[in-house]
């Protein structure tokens, strides 16, 4: 069982198409869309067959970045894990740590102070509110428009500058702890939360008048990409991708954790599951995060910030557990096994970029290779994520 | 013998240094080094724009304010490897961006930058000009073929369809004002605005014209056939270096002779008072690229399909109705 | 809440070979059932007939056996539903790509990564591997081949 023999090779051949074809007058060319592209924000490769400017048949490749998470997952302790996290979903890196926190405390049975469970939702939600706010400047790149992608840098420089404070890092978090989180929310933070809160509010509206009301925009994005209703559920959609088909469907509502069962926010659906009721649908969560964040502050208990009687170095009961947790992305499933030692015995996350990719061989084709980029933009995808 | 000689000799050396050729070699070189100064100049109007229009400072580095940064650009362009693929079709490869910039060299001939200010005031001189820039998609097409690669060959492909579909309006509009001036020479259709310029009367052939061309000349929202996002850089995805500068040059150079057309079509072109006659060309100029400059970083890209639907659905019937209009309206008036 | 009633009437439609004791609190499944191998398809089919979406599908390497974990959810409500068959002697699984086209990937992930053949798929190929990859990377037999180390982790 070597890793270099190459006598089970199963490689799909492109070169076998193009000799059936030789002889007849070849309609159709394949074209590599990645994996170094820059519109699949990512290592993805999307083979496509096109005929002039429609797509015939497509299909990801994926795997380029794929760096073997969970069989680290099998080789180190759960508190060595937490990087790992932040390696998965690089924008939504707070997320994941409170994800995978809350999984593993559920499976150790750890208790977490009521403080702690705030700042973790407070953050959690800032976390998710720079992933849209990128998202939302890469879309338009992707389509033409440069100067949205600059303006988010501004505020996502706040929320950084918020969250640098308190977690130390900028983007790559590991900031909760089993227990409760690493260090404790200050005033500092509170106050400049409660600014950026009301900074973010102003600029809603400018964002509003810039993108969503430009009608090149709105040429590009409606309609494009329809997903049914019925097949987004067939193919087991979450996230943005399936509000958007007008399925009320967030596991912060259905399965709530931390405090998203004591605060007050809704969830955005759109109609008709095309690429502008994505958009929309982000847009207004991210107005419905700022809902959230600014509840968790007022209603900020005090108290400790970590549980000290949780062991560092965890060796819970032999047991499972599942845990869903909504990412920025949609749902992340978390399933670890444990043997009762330190380290897992078997851990298994599904992300949602992936299923959310899986649907997109069927929705492109017949689409304009210019739709193709527009429907990739606004599925939210992180490749990391995809691969793990 | 040197008495059979010296006529032939003195004739043929008082051809070749005669004013009509001397004016045209001076006036070749003057527009050589107009186009260097104009396109650095425009780079670095790009880029403070573009800054601005995102809230940030742009260029501060080199030079005051930046001022140096496109000279570096152009240093560097010219100090870079010509990479040539191994599998491109290397005659056509090579000449493709003389064949874009070169046309567009031609078409300065007749740019009336003053009252005498006309290297050579042709009677044909709008027909030398759409003419001769319609040789740029010749210079795409065969660049984006050569490069024997899927992206450039589809950017290609594209910007032949973008371009043949808006020239059709460009030369509608245009005859709309040739209804009026009875002329096509530069000279006597600035001469013809001397009460009121042909915005004024005009105002839809204007508008049309203005769209078309920024279409003509690959710029967002119409610049499908070098979409970043998607096709990486397209037609000149494999160029290097001071071929892909000339494509560069090519572009914003196109810039300018669009605008310099429209200056003259319908701003009354070097016309104005007090300032002499350059300025006032050269200003009319500037403020129309400035508002081409600024779209681009207002709106996304048109999709392809959308882009050909604006130009047959929408735009060619509304030159029509205008030519129509403007000829019953001069029969009217005869 | 879904009832205990609904519940047991549910893992009878399924076919349970075995049903384990799950609190939705601890382990996140309202319930948990065992299939044998062949009713796999049978129960797939009845909960597509019933609404529920595949939420999840690996399996876990127990050295002797490879057992599949499928977990099903509704999106009205959660009810999630957490079915296990153990692979055959051969680790063969049916395939359910052709009921749920989620599984399509995931079979071939699970299949790439911890050697489960699922009988039946349309295209057993490497997803995240690479195509010519004949090693099964999260089996707990599984050492990494020496020459795939640097040097400085050579375990000599």
């Amino acid at each position: 069982m070597s890793i270099t023999d190459t006598s089970n090779v199963n490689i799909r051949s492109i070169e076998t198409d193009r000799k059936i074809s030789r002889g007849l007058s070849e309609q159709s060319f394949w074209l590599n869309l990645g994996p170094q592209h820059p519109a699949t924000h990512g290592v993805l490769r999307i083979l496509v067959r096109m005929d002039g400017e429609r797509v015939v048949e497509a299909e990801p490749v994926i795997g380029y970045i794929h760096r073997g998470h969970e069989r680290m997952g099998e080789t180190r302790g759960y508190a060595q894990f937490f990087p790992n996290n932040s390696r998965m979903d690089y924008l939504g890196a707070l997320t994941y740590n409170h994800g995978y926190c809350e999984a593993v405390e559920k499976l150790a049975g750890i208790e977490v102070p009521r403080r702690a469970v705030f700042i973790r939702t407070i953050t959690s939600e800032f976390n998710r509110l720079s992933s849209h706010l990128l998202w939302l400047g890469a879309y338009l790149m992707d389509l033409g428009a440069f100067t949205p992608f600059i303006y988010i840098w501004e505020e996502r420089e706040l929320i950084n500058d918020l969250l640098n404070h308190v977690t130390g890092s900028r983007l790559t978090y590991s900031y909760n702890r089993f227990g409760g989180v690493h260090k404790d929310i200050d005033d500092q933070f509170i106050t400049g939360a409660r600014a950026f809160i009301k900074r973010m509010r102003k600029r809603f509206k400018m964002y509003n008048r810039l993108v969503t009301g430009n009608v090149i925009f709105q040429a590009r994005a409606k309609g494009v990409g329809a997903i049914p209703k019925q097949r987004a559920q067939a193919y087991g959609l979450t996230g943005p991708c399936l509000r958007a088909c007008g399925v009320e469907y967030d596991i912060r509502k259905k399965e709530p954790y931390a405090v998203y069962s004591e605060v007050d926010f809704d969830i955005p659906t759109g109609q008709n599951g095309d690429a502008f009721d994505r958009y929309m649908v982000r847009f207004l969560e991210m107005e419905q995060s700022l809902r959230i964040i600014e509840q968790c502050l007022n209603r900020l208990p005090n108290g400790p910030y970590i549980n000290d009687q949780a062991p560092r170095d965890l060796a819970p009961d032999p047991g499972e557990v599942f845990f869903a947790f909504e990412s920025p992305r949609g749902q992340v499933n978390i399933f670890i096994k444990s043997d009762g030692t330190r380290i897992p015995y078997r851990m298994h996350w599904k992300n949602p970029s992936y299923t959310n990719l899986s649907i997109l061989a069927e929705l492109m084709r017949g689409q304009f290779i210019a739709d193709v980029i527009s429907i990739m933009g606004s599925f939210d995808l992180i490749i990391p994520e995809i691969d793990k | 013998m040197s008495a059979n000689i010296a006529p032939g000799l003195w004739n043929w050396l008082a051809y070749w240094l005669s004013e009509e050729v001397l004016v045209a070699v001076v006036g070749l070189v003057i527009v050589i080094a107009l186009i260097t100064v104009n396109s650095i100049g425009l780079i670095y109007a790009e880029l403070k724009v573009a800054a601005h229009v995102q809230r940030r400072p742009g260029p501060m580095e080199v030079g005051w304010h930046g001022w140096l940064q496109p000279v570096m650009d152009a240093v560097k362009l010219l100090g870079k490897e010509l990479v040539t693929a191994s599998a491109v079709n290397k005659p056509l490869f090579i000449v493709a961006p003389a064949i874009v910039i070169l046309p567009l060299l031609v078409t300065f001939i007749v740019i009336p930058f003053g009252k005498t200010l006309i290297i050579r005031d042709l009677n044909m001189g709008l027909l030398l000009i759409f003419s001769f820039s319609a040789l740029n998609v010749v210079g795409i097409l065969v660049g984006g073929w050569a490069s024997n690669n899927k992206y450039s060959l589809l950017g290609a492909l594209r910007s032949v369809s973008q371009c043949v579909a808006y020239e059709i309006p460009i030369l509608i509009t245009v005859m709309s004002v040739i209804i009026m001036t009875h002329s096509l020479k530069m000279s006597e259709i600035i001469a013809a605005q001397d009460r009121v310029w042909f915005i004024v009367v005009q105002p839809l052939a204007a508008i049309l014209y203005f769209v078309a061309s920024t279409a003509e000349t690959n710029r967002l929202p119409f610049d499908i056939p070098e979409a970043e996002g998607e096709l990486v850089a397209g037609f000149h995805s494999e160029y290097s270096g001071m071929r892909f500068a000339l494509f560069f040059l090519a572009e914003y150079t196109n810039m300018f002779i669009v605008a310099a057309v429209f200056t003259t079509l319908f701003l009354g072109g070097w016309r104005g008072p007090v300032l002499p006659g350059p300025i006032w060309f050269l200003i009319k100029v500037y403020a129309l690229i400035f508002f081409v400059l600024v779209a681009r970083w207002t709106f996304p890209r048109l999709r392809f399909d959308q882009l050909m639907t604006l130009a047959w659905k929408v735009m060619i019937p509304l030159a029509m109705v205008n030519l129509i209009v403007t000829a019953l309206v001069m029969k009217l008036v005869q | 809440m879904i009832s205990s009633s609904a519940l047991n009437e549910l893992s009878k439609a399924l076919g349970a070979a075995e049903v384990h004791a799950t609190d939705y609190n601890r382990t996140g499944s309202h319930l948990d059932v065992t299939v044998a191998g062949d009713g796999l398809r049978a129960a797939a089919q009845t909960l597509q007939g019933r609404g529920f979406f595949l939420e999840d599908l690996t399996a876990v390497d127990h050295r002797t056996h490879r057992e599949v974990v499928y977990r099903f959810n509704l999106y009205q409500g959660p009810c999630r539903v957490t079915i296990r068959a153990k692979a055959d002697e051969a680790d063969a699984v049916d395939t359910i790509s052709d009921l749920y086209p989620l599984a399509n990937w995931m079979e071939r992930e699970c299949h790439e990564f911890l050697g489960v053949t699922f009988t039946g798929h349309p295209d057993p190929r490497r997803l995240l591997l690479p195509e010519d990859s004949d090693f099964h990377p999260l089996r707990k037999d599984f050492v990494v081949p020496q020459e795939a180390l640097a040097p400085e982790y050579h375990q000599d």
